[in-house]
């Protein structure tokens, strides 16, 4: 993580862009992915193999021949990354207010809650 | 070729260096992308592109389901399996999306069992009080002509739908 929060493995919007489209199902074909961002499959094996690195997504295959597919599912791990991703973006649309001269007098700064983007 | 919305990336698989001063308006263009991404996935998962047979397939399904019992049993029942069996291979083929499971997934579903049982029911209602009657045979035709129209129509709207959800 960087100081912003921001994780450096999802700042690449491919590969953000990859999270989103894995997060918001069980599992996604290969080729759904590939057809949806217009990215060769070159391109999207080298998004996924880092995103899998970072042990943010997991890959199955199924089928044999021409049946043959690749699932792509998000991990725990990636879909708590993502959340922390999209609420670290959130803030920098919207920074937390300045701390008033009496917090910064000592007292402690109310805690504010963190706007979270609408599932979907 | 086209482009994917991803402007120049020379080397993607080369880490880019990380700005410690991302503007606001590349924030929101990140939640923007993945908001987006996962509409579209959510569409696909719960309204998958289906050919307009199935329409075919399915009234043929209903109506061998109405009509079993009254006529030769055997080719009722081939009818039913076959167009059961092929609709099935053809999304294991195709799918590329799996839902969650989501109380909308579950609501969806329920009202697609409950509109698939009344014209069943509707089915069944007319196959016994006219399976005697003369020209039987042209009614039943026509009654599954005017399922498989009605069931092409509603695929091919909800096509339409889902493609003009994703171009979006």
């Amino acid at each position: 993580m960087t100081l912003d929060g921001l994780d450096p493995s999802l700042s690449q919007p491919k590969r953000l862009a990859t999270m989103g489209i894995v997060s918001a199902a069980r599992r996604v074909d290969f080729s759904f992915i590939r057809d949806q961002l217009k990215l060769s499959d070159s391109d999207l094996s080298k998004q996924l193999k880092a995103l899998g690195d970072a042990g943010y997504i997991e890959t199955t295959k199924t089928g044999r021949g021409p049946t043959r597919k690749t699932w792509v599912l998000i991990t725990e791990r990636g879909a708590a990354a993502l959340d922390a991703h999209a609420d670290a973006l959130q803030r920098l649309i919207n920074p937390e207010p300045a701390p008033e001269p009496s917090a910064a007098a000592g007292a402690p700064p109310t805690p504010r809650p963190i706007p979270r983007p609408a599932a979907g | 070729m086209e482009s994917n919305g991803f402007g120049a990336e020379p080397d993607a698989g080369r880490e880019t260096p990380q700005s410690p001063t991302q503007t606001a308006d590349e924030a929101r263009r990140s939640l923007d992308l993945l908001k987006t991404t996962r509409h579209a996935t959510e569409i696909e998962g719960a309204l998958p592109l289906t050919p307009l047979w199935y329409g075919a397939a399915l009234a043929t399904t209903i109506a061998a389901s109405g009509l079993y019992g009254h006529f030769e049993h055997w080719l009722w029942l081939v009818a039913t399996i076959t167009a059961i069996a092929v609709m099935s291979m053809h999304y294991v083929r195709t799918v590329k999306v799996h839902p969650r499971r989501s109380r909308r997934s579950v609501t969806t579903n329920l009202i697609v069992f409950f509109i698939c049982w009344m014209v069943l029911a509707a089915w069944g209602v007319f196959t016994s009080t006219r399976a005697d009657e003369p020209g039987f045979a042209t009614l039943a035709f026509g009654a599954w002509l005017a399922t498989t129209l009605a069931l092409v129509g509603a695929i091919a709207l909800m096509n339409r739908w889902h493609q003009h959800s994703l171009a979006r």
